[in-house]
């Protein structure tokens, strides 16, 4: 089938470029609820995502100008057989379109191997969902105090090629072990939940017994957890609150946000004003990294996978885009974003979570919702759990809000030496910032 | 004769054979078929796309047996790919049939019917270049509006989405058009850059139009008050909300927090509340698939149940859960149509769909009029929720202060709302007789799960911690 496509776009004169991926995706799922199996599933899908350029001259305030219009559309088993009729409203609509020119991702460099797949999904899926509901099982049963409430396992497993007209091609293979669970700790006043949700390459990255035992701790204390207080205080971000935390600096690096207006940061401007004792922010763009989330071999436009510098000291180095952005400004396509890594601090743990003056310090982990503002780069985020740390020693605290301006927050930040890998993060395990604003008690 | 994929408008009959066939392995089957079609057209200031999206479409074949629900999900429209699909799910779902008590499912009621939402302009009414005019004449709006604005975004996009669902006793299609006007603000005063976004989302056909032009000047407006704002003291404070706010507020409060699968999950302090006051007497929370023309809006949910009203909230007091069809027969409540996929590649839960406060007796000036001191929120852009520990989170992106009962102009940006829910429930001193709803929000169930939903209500006077 996929050849019949080729065969059709590469014999369209009317078409200046045009790309297709075939996806072909396997999946099985489990829902368990409490100790018992809710439901069991298994989805497969074959699908064409077709995407066609036109690119003709027009004219604009007396001069003649090149422009392309595009349309992408998806087509599966049921649908193909209207392929033609498919492409012809996709013409009409690309011919409505005139946006500064581009085309196609050309060869460029060779495409990397990057381990995407692992051999125990493929060799049998259903197995690996029954070694990490048992891993999970055994994790449960071993804390005291804590029972399972809930938990979901995804095996997914994607197959797919991609074809350009400008000759790139080339096949990915990919496996992803993603989920959540949720642990109820049982106390005088009732219980308190602590969610977690998972996703990686391989069941041995996913540490399921590591989650459950920092997830269960956290269950516990939960169940004593007062209000911060409200003020200005040293706030510590570990654990998923980091998951995020960078939104609003990639936002500013972002060749697609540049074009459409959304930054005004400038390549070789200072993002980050960073103080004298405060950790220079250097991060990287990384899709090669082995069994990562964010790794590819090819991004949707066709481009290679690559690891770049975007922040050096604190400075927009190279932004991060895609090749049809790259193209319009006229800088080097990295492809779509991939696993964030920023360079570790130098500071101890135990150094960051020392408070330095009679004010209280606050290791903030878990948050309802925590993601700052990609434009603005303001965040706020319910407080789930953190610890209020003390000279009169460190009580569980949950409610309330943490607030902040990312430039603010990142200028006086300090990074730990010690290092964390999480779905789409590698660097510091511990970010201490300084005079963000708490809403409490 | 060739096997080619059958068409989509032709499955409801091999799907009841394929029912029929498993039920003979198994006491429950069930088969639900799902296709959708489109087209997006968004004009920007730095660029246009027009996206048509051709019908695809998928099955959910499903099978009960006894203590657990099995199912195979596929593309592969075949008959021959279907029928194996049957016979393996059933085979499947037989080899772990447990011994001992089994659950007995209720397939509802014999009903064969199609059900359709006929739109006042139907969805092939408006060709692409007219979609791209309308959407043109958004961006030129709100580019018309301000020297101010860096980019500017119109969107019209059209949306049909189909369902069969068939089981022993039901035989049901619906046809579920819907259109989206979109309108989006990037504005800049050199040194900072601030964003509004607005809409409409109806289950109608491009009746639906109109909606952006008219508000744009005021949006942008709004926009460029924004780069200015400082963030608000944190506290306390008296608060009016916008139906908007009182949308999200009744979304994460109390919407999520009676989806009865989290009961059983033992999720929700719902569970333990059922019958009980949760709020103030001028509390009604609603649930409602069959309000007219909103996008949340269906005739029968993902497992087959036909649409109603439900009260979440009566006077206060927790009086109904939101159920899908698991949750409903384990925990023995009355099944709601609230059993809803994110597509037809994911499992069904217990999901909301038009979900708003009732509208009360005041009029929303009286509402603000009550207020000495306080913040007026309009602009929520997300919420979430913690049905276990009843916490919540609304964000928005203006907080207008009210003294003496009136607005006075001074903004304040971003605002986030926290609390324990039936305090903030419990607070609601006044309701207006006002109502609106807004569905251009999606919805998830922790962290993935999107489906379409709407949220809203009157203007709530309320007291909770800001920031």
């Amino acid at each position: 089938m996929l050849q019949n496509i080729i065969d059709i776009l590469e014999h369209d004169e009317r078409l200046s470029g045009w790309q297709v991926r075939e996806a072909r995706r396997k999946s099985e799922q489990w829902f368990l609820n409490k100790d018992g199996m809710e439901a069991k599933r298994r989805v497969e899908s074959l699908t064409w995502e077709i995407e066609i350029l036109v690119t003709r001259r027009v004219k604009r305030k007396e001069a003649s100008v090149s422009v392309t219009g595009s349309a992408r559309f998806v087509v599966d088993e049921a649908s193909i057989a209207g392929l033609p009729k498919h492409l012809e409203d996709a013409l009409a609509a690309a011919n409505l379109v005139e946006n500064e020119a581009y085309a196609m991702t050309q060869v460029g460099g060779a495409v990397p191997r990057v381990e995407l797949l692992d051999p125990e999904i493929v060799k049998d899926a259903g197995a690996v969902l029954e070694a990490a509901s048992e891993q999970l099982r055994i994790a449960v049963v071993g804390q005291a105090g804590i029972r399972l409430a809930a938990a979901e396992f995804f095996v997914d497993q994607t197959r797919s090629f991609y074809l350009n007209s400008q000759g790139v091609e080339a096949v990915q293979e990919s496996g992803l072990l993603s989920g959540e669970c949720v642990l109820l700790a049982g106390g005088p006043q009732g219980e308190s939940e602590v969610f977690r949700a998972f996703k990686r390459r391989r069941l041995v990255d996913c540490s399921l017994a590591t989650m459950v035992a920092e997830a269960a701790d956290k269950s516990r204390r939960r169940l004593s957890a007062g209000l911060p207080k409200t003020g200005t205080f040293d706030v510590v971000f570990s654990g998923e609150a980091l998951d995020h935390f960078f939104a609003w600096v990639l936002n500013q690096a972002s060749g697609a946000s540049a074009y459409n207006r959304m930054t005004q940061a400038v390549v070789g401007s200072k993002l980050i004003e960073t103080a004298p004792d405060a950790t220079p922010l250097n991060l990287w763009h990384n899709a090669c990294l082995p069994w990562a989330v964010g790794s590819y071999r090819v991004d949707a436009s066709g481009t290679p996978a690559c690891r770049r510098l975007l922040i050096e000291k604190g400075a927009l180095k190279q932004r991060w885009m895609n090749d049809r952005y790259a193209q319009y400004l006229k800088a080097a396509a990295t492809g779509e974003l991939g696993t964030i890594e920023v360079e570790a601090g130098t500071f101890e743990v135990a150094d960051l979570l020392r408070p330095e003056s009679d004010r209280p310090l606050y290791h903030l982990t878990d948050f309802s919702y925590f993601e700052p503002n990609g434009m603005t780069g303001e965040f706020s985020g319910e407080i789930r759990f953190g610890e209020e740390i003390s000279k009169h020693g460190t009580v569980a605290v949950k409610g309330g809000s943490v607030s902040g301006l990312s430039a603010h927050a990142l200028a006086g930040a300090r990074f730990s030496a010690l290092l964390d890998t999480r779905e789409r993060y590698s660097g510091p395990a511990y970010i201490r910032c300084q005079g963000l604003t708490l809403a409490g008690g | 004769m060739a096997d080619t994929p059958i068409s989509f408008d032709r499955l409801g009959g091999i799907l009841a054979q394929i029912v029929a066939l498993m039920e003979k392995e198994v006491p429950y089957a069930a088969a639900l078929g799902l296709r959708r079609q489109g087209t997006r057209v968004a004009v920007s200031s730095t660029q246009s796309s027009v996206t048509p999206e051709p019908a695809t479409a998928g099955v959910v074949l499903t099978a009960f047996n006894g203590a657990c629900f099995f199912e195979i999900s596929t593309n592969d429209l075949r008959a021959s790919a279907l029928e194996k699909a049957g016979t393996d799910l059933a085979r499947w779902a037989a080899s772990q049939r447990p011994k001992g008590a089994q659950r007995e499912l209720d397939p509802g009621q014999p009903l064969k019917k199609d059900f359709r939402i006929v739109a006042k302009q139907a969805l092939d009414s408006l060709d692409l270049k007219d979609r791209l005019m309308r959407a043109q004449a958004i961006r030129d709006a709100l580019v018309a509006a301000s020297p101010r604005v860096r980019n500017a975004t119109g969107v019209v996009a059209d949306l049909l989405n189909e369902a069969v669902f068939i089981n022993r006793a039901k035989h049901l299609t619906q046809s579920l058009p819907r259109v989206e006007e979109l309108m989006q603000v990037v504005v800049s005063d050199g040194k900072s850059t601030q964003s509004l976004f607005d809409g409409v989302s109806r289950g109608a056909g491009f009746e639906t139009l109109g909606h952006c032009v008219p508000l744009a000047a005021q949006m942008v407006a709004d926009t460029e008050r924004l780069l200015t704002a400082p963030r608000l003291e944190p506290g306390f404070y008296d608060i009016v909300t916008h139906p908007d706010w009182s949308g999200i507020l009744a979304h994460e409060a109390f919407g999520h927090g009676t989806e009865t699968d989290m009961y059983l999950k033992d999720r929700a302090k719902g569970k333990e509340y059922m019958g009980k006051r949760v709020g103030s007497e001028l509390v009604n929370l609603m649930d409602d698939p069959t309000l007219p023309g909103h996008s949340g809006t269906f005739f029968f949910d993902d497992e087959g149940a036909l649409a109603s009203p439900t009260q979440i909230l009566k006077d206060g007091v927790l009086v109904s859960g939101m159920t899908d069809y698991n949750s409903a027969s384990v925990l023995g409540y009355t099944r709601t149509a609230n059993g809803r996929r994110e597509s037809w590649e994911r499992k069904a839960y217990a999901r909301m769909t038009n979900t708003f406060f009732a509208p009360g007796t005041s009029k929303p000036s009286d509402v603000i009029g009550g207020v000495e001191n306080g913040i007026y929120l309009r602009y929520a852009s997300n919420g979430m929720e913690d049905p276990q520990g009843w916490g919540i989170q609304c964000e928005g992106l203006w907080g207008e202060e009210i003294k003496k009962g009136k607005l006075t102009g001074k903004i304040y940006s971003p605002v986030i709302m926290t609390g324990f829910v039936p305090d903030i429930l419990a607070s609601i001193s006044a309701v207006g007789d006002d109502f609106e709803i807004s569905g251009t929000g999606y919805c998830g169930k922790g962290h993935k799960e999107w489906v379409k939903n709407t949220t809203g209500g009157p203007h709530l006077r309320l007291r909770a911690r800001l920031a």
